[in-house]
């Protein structure tokens, strides 16, 4: 009886029993009644035909059955929304650009800078020289130019002293030919 | 996204997306409400109680820890409401009150109907605790085991529960082949 029972639980559980075993529970009489039971509950729950919930209760649980209204404001809503993502998404792409645009400027300052670090120590030589070199050539200049000042200063020197020269030995001739009344008399102490 | 799993919709619905919550309860509708109308066997009732369940389900979402099934959980507060109904239907009838006529529903059709009268009739017969183990193990195809936790019953007196109402239905067959 036992054996029968487990066999039956089995049956219903759905597992598989065997031919034999089906054969055992039908023989018992009250096993072949809880069988013919069992297979009609089971041909009704196959025959069962599944109830349409009313709308009352499809209505109470659908909160999200929308009206037309609902539908059309929502539409709406999304068209601005849409309007406005586009608008953003220019804007953002003019952003992006422009801050594309920035960091490829900030780019290039940064390669001048680097590249002007590495020029500056040999500008910097070369300035120096050029100073003085400068300053060696003003040096030259000035040096020439004060020798030309003192040429010329002894130039005009020695003509002056030439011209001088002449005018006393005319005068020195004027004062030979002179006749001597004419000439200042001196009446003071030697 | 367009595919919630239930534990999403769950989490979505505790904090108060409606939408989550309508698709919890569209997912169980149907099964809830063809269950109160196997088990109490008339439509309004079984609306009413449908109503219930859902009604409770809203107020308790927060109790459910998520240990066992959704729809385990659904089930019990189900099988808790239709124990209501019963008692309630018992105090009715004590009181001499009618019990309401099943009305066949707009777009049904009347050979379902019938067929499905014949079970509702065939269930009826049965105490409510032999009827709440045939409908788990016919209709919802639990294991002994899987009704035994959900009743919160042993294995064995789900077994001893199934059994007498198989034999009843013995009984009832006898009636009808010699009617």
């Amino acid at each position: 009886m036992a054996k029968l029972d487990v066999l039956f639980a089995k049956w219903l559980e759905g597992k598989p029993i065997t031919e034999d075993e089906l054969a055992a529970l039908r023989n018992n009489s009250e096993y072949r009644d809880m069988l013919q039971a069992a297979t009609q509950w089971q041909q009704h729950a196959k025959t069962y035909q599944v109830q349409t919930p009313p709308p009352q209760l499809t209505q109470q649980s659908n909160t999200d059955t929308w009206s037309l209204s609902t539908v059309a404001a929502w539409l709406v809503v999304g068209l601005g929304v849409a309007g406005l993502w586009l608008q953003n998404l220019g804007l953002h792409e003019q952003m992006t650009a422009q801050q594309r645009q920035l960091a490829k400027q900030q780019e290039v300052i940064q390669k001048v800078l680097s590249q002007f670090d590495e020029v500056k120590p040999i500008e910097q030589e070369a300035l120096s020289r050029l100073v003085t070199q400068v300053v060696e050539q003003n040096r030259k200049e000035r040096s020439l130019a004060m020798n030309n000042l003192v040429d010329l200063i002894q130039a005009q020197r020695a003509q002056d002293q030439a011209l001088l020269r002449l005018q006393l030995n005319e005068l020195a001739e004027q004062v030979e030919q002179t006749p001597t009344q004419n000439l200042a008399q001196y009446r003071g102490k030697p | 996204m367009f595919f919630n799993s239930e534990k999403q919709l769950i989490k979505r619905a505790l904090q108060g997306n409606q939408g989550a919550w309508a698709s919890l309860c569209k997912q169980h509708h149907s099964r809830v409400y063809n269950q109160c109308l196997r088990l109490v066997g008339e439509p309004q009732d079984a609306l009413d109680i449908a109503q219930d369940v859902f009604i409770s389900m809203h107020r308790n979402l927060h109790t459910f820890n998520g240990n066992s099934q959704f729809s385990t959980w659904v089930f019990k507060i189900t099988h808790a409401r239709i124990v209501d109904h019963m008692r309630k239907r018992k105090f009715e009838s004590i009181e001499g009150k009618e019990p309401e006529v099943l009305q066949a529903g707009p777009d049904a059709g009347v050979a379902q109907q019938q067929s499905n009268q014949e079970i509702y009739d065939a269930l009826k017969q049965l105490p409510f605790e032999q009827r709440i183990v045939v409908e788990l193990k016919f209709f919802q195809h639990y294991t002994f085991e899987e009704i035994a936790m959900q009743l919160e019953l042993s294995t064995n007196t789900v077994k001893a529960r199934l059994y007498n109402a198989l034999s009843k239905m013995k009984g009832q067959l006898e009636v009808r082949d010699h009617g």
